[in-house]
């Protein structure tokens, strides 16, 4: 066993692809688009309305997450339908990140009991 | 990034597996770890349960039970196994069912915990297997429900801002 051995190769990863995708969550406006999208498919006037957000506001912040390759855009008629690509999400590690910050925060727990442990047997030595 | 901070990787489509470093002796995390009393005090429930029944008996064919509660149902979850194979404060290996207060099972995987001590730290591997991979993204995602949740109240703020 060597657990100080093990490297997870997606937290190391630094490709410009990646780059691109944390570039593109970094707006609160597009996270807000992913979430959208995140429910099904939207058309762009759809995902500019409840934003409050002009349709050329939208259609750019949507083109950033296409360049991200985390939104495509289909045209139907004269509608352009924008639907959520949760790849590059996984790769980016955020499809773990809420997991990991779910069990963190109980190791943090389990850290604070442990120091709690050190300190009672400590003033009470074990006999053996 | 914190060198002792919990790292998450999925080295194959049906695993999970989580390495993390423990500033104390390994004999007081495999405690920690599998004392029910001890467990209740770090095993933080998803929001709106109680951890309701907690039995742990790290020895082969000893039980693993877990319920919690909820508002609306006692149980809510419950998590039943068996431990197949213990080495104490180095190795411990149980299967894991969950299901719903239903009974509807939601999930059911195999779970090995490795403890190795260095200098009075212990950096512990826990390696979830899981039957598929649509059950172990299942896994993943039920944090993920919650980021999500995190992301619809972002959502609200942006749109509770004038514009």
């Amino acid at each position: 066993m060597k657990p100080y051995g093990i490297l997870n190769h997606m937290v190391l990863d630094r490709s410009p692809r990646l780059d691109r995708v944390f570039h593109a969550l970094a707006h609160p406006a597009r996270r807000a688009i992913v979430c959208q999208l995140s429910v099904g498919e939207r058309s762009l006037s759809e995902l500019a309305s409840p934003l409050e957000m002009t349709f050329p506001a939208a259609t750019k912040h949507v083109r950033v997450l296409e360049a991200a390759k985390l939104v495509r855009r289909r045209v139907v008629g004269r509608e352009h339908r924008c639907s959520l690509v949760a790849s590059p999400l996984k790769e980016a590690t955020l499809w773990t990140e809420q997991f990991r910050r779910n069990w963190e925060a109980r190791f943090e727990a389990l850290d604070s009991l442990l120091e709690e442990m050190k300190a009672e047997e400590k003033s009470r030595p074990r006999r053996r | 990034m914190n060198p002792t901070g919990l790292q998450v990787s999925t080295p194959t489509d049906t695993t999970i597996v989580l390495t993390r470093t423990f500033d104390a002796p390994r004999r007081l995390v495999w405690e920690a770890m599998f004392v029910p009393a001890k467990m209740r005090r770090w095993m933080l429930p998803p929001p709106g349960f109680t951890l309701t029944t907690c039995v742990c008996e790290p020895r082969v064919g000893g039980a693993l039970s877990l319920a919690w509660k909820s508002a609306e149902a006692d149980p809510a979850m419950t998590l039943q196994g068996v431990f197949t194979e213990v080495v104490p404060h180095e190795r411990a290996v149980h299967t894991e069912k969950m299901a719903l207060g239903s009974g509807q099972e939601i999930g059911s995987l195999v779970e090995t915990h490795e403890f190795a001590e260095k200098g009075g730290v212990t950096a512990m591997r826990i390696t979830q297997a899981y039957e598929s991979k649509e059950g172990r993204d299942g896994a993943l995602a039920s944090g993920m429900d919650q980021g999500m949740e995190a992301c619809y109240r972002q959502l609200d703020a942006v749109l509770a801002k004038p514009a």
